[in-house]
């Protein structure tokens, strides 16, 4: 190999991506005080640190400092540390380890219910919408509304919808939401995230039939003092997404309106 | 380094408090899924606990060797998901995916540059070819292996390695070179 050859795998050496012989032969070579490599090691790396230093770093709350620590004292490795938790989704019973939580059959389309998890400073709340689209609809909204409210880890979590259902895992640290699928008049559901260390409120949404594309459509978001209304931009297929301040108060209602009448609304508390 | 090679309990609080965040917020953006981050950045940090010795000071700063550390791991967990993934909901998946990544990536704390100086190298990133900084993005940001990379923008691996190599030394110039001012950790 010459040093064309070398500077070639470093970036991949610095990464780790090298098998042990090539990263073996590329260290030797680097340590053999090749200038030519080093120099080029040393761009490079510094090249990878400005790479790594302009990723937006995530919040992470004292607990969870404080989780990573005694995780990091034990004799074994954190993937050995896992927890057991136990949910119920739609009417199933299902026990994962929470770090298969994502591969769960759950389904936000497919079987209309809607999950939600809260991680430490996240907390996820979720809502499914139902629709009176012509304003004729055999529900009211209070009908949605949770008669058995189920307490919840945050300000959300006492106004959610009927039949949610919370359950932590042993480690306290994650809470799992699920709503059950409501009635057959729905064509809209979707579901909300409550980022309270950010402030921002996310809503994803998916109209079962894709909407007429003339027709211009709105959210509007009501907490307990205040009224915000936000243009929706639906995407091919008929969903919607939505990223914008959250109301200090809890919120009690995201409608989702067309330009002529309102076609669908989540009803919080 | 050495205080934690001691095992001084208190450098390792002070190495988490100083690069945890930093580690998660790479973790979630490979994985784009909070729990899974969460399993990655404690996985980094007991591996740092178990085995100070293998940080190598000649291979860069104790961050970028966490950072590395938490995107091969990312990979890792990635990489042994990927039959049950192929199962899944994909949809569904995608779009929890999708929502907590967005909603987990928060811009609260930038320890090692100021905010002006990471607006200026985000900038720099922009700046490079298309081809660099994609190349960039997806190995950096996405967690993909320089195979990987090359598959996904179905081209030569080579061309890959050498888009990446020039991009991390452009990028490299435009921040240190114009001013020679120390900006990294």
């Amino acid at each position: 190999m010459n040093c064309e050859d070398y500077q070639d795998q470093l970036t991949q050496f610095l990464l780790g991506e090298l098998d042990q012989t090539d990263s073996i032969r590329v260290e030797q070579h680097l340590a053999n005080g090749c200038a030519s490599c080093s120099s080029e090691f040393v761009q490079i790396l510094e090249g990878v640190e400005l790479m790594y230093q302009a990723v937006p770093v995530t919040a992470i709350t004292e607990r969870r400092r404080q989780q990573i620590f005694q995780q990091a004292l034990r004799a074994e490795s954190p993937a050995a540390q896992s927890a057991e938790a136990v949910f119920s989704i739609a009417g199933s019973h299902m026990a994962l380890r929470q770090s298969e939580f994502k591969r769960s059959s759950f389904g936000l389309l497919s079987v209309q219910s809607v999950l939600a998890l809260a991680t430490g400073f996240l907390i996820m709340c979720g809502v499914q919408m139902w629709v009176g689209r012509n304003n004729n609809s055999q529900r009211s909204p209070q009908q949605a509304v949770n008669s058995n409210k189920t307490p919840g880890p945050s300000a959300l979590g006492n106004a959610l919808a009927s039949d949610a259902e919370i359950r932590q895992d042993s480690r306290n640290a994650i809470s799992f939401i699920s709503l059950s699928p409501k009635a057959a008049e729905l064509n809209v559901n979707g579901y909300f995230l409550a980022d309270l260390l950010s402030g921002e409120l996310h809503v994803v949404g998916h109209f079962s039939k894709p909407p007429q594309p003339h027709e211009g459509y709105t959210a509007t978001v009501v907490s307990s003092s205040t009224e915000t209304v936000y243009p929706l931009t639906i995407e091919a297929g008929g969903l919607f997404k939505l990223k914008v301040p959250l109301p200090v108060d809890p919120i009690r209602e995201i409608i989702v309106r067309s330009s002529t009448e309102p076609s669908a609304k989540a009803t919080l508390n | 380094m050495q205080r934690i090679a001691q095992r001084d309990e208190a450098a390792l609080t002070e190495v988490i408090d100083l690069y945890a965040s930093g580690v998660l917020a790479i973790s979630s953006r490979i994985c784009g899924d909070p729990i899974e981050a969460d399993a990655v950045v404690s996985t980094v940090f007991w591996e740092l606990w178990a085995g100070p010795e293998k940080f190598d000071q000649q291979r860069g700063s104790l961050r970028t060797y966490l950072m590395t550390l938490a995107r091969s791991r990312a990979i890792d967990r990635q990489r042994a998901n990927l039959a049950q993934q192929r199962n899944s909901l994909k949809y569904a998946e995608e779009q929890c995916s999708n929502i907590a990544a967005v909603a987990s990536i928060q811009p609260v704390d930038q320890r090692q540059l100021d905010h002006e100086q990471v607006a200026e190298l985000r900038q720099a990133i922009e700046q490079l070819p298309h081809s660099q900084r994609t190349a960039l993005e997806l190995a950096f940001y996405e967690g993909l292996t320089h195979r990987q990379v090359a598959d996904k923008q179905s081209l030569p691996l080579g061309t890959i390695k050498t888009n990446i190599r020039r991009g991390l030394i452009q990028l490299r110039n435009l921040m240190l070179e114009p001013t020679q001012k120390q900006r990294l950790a």
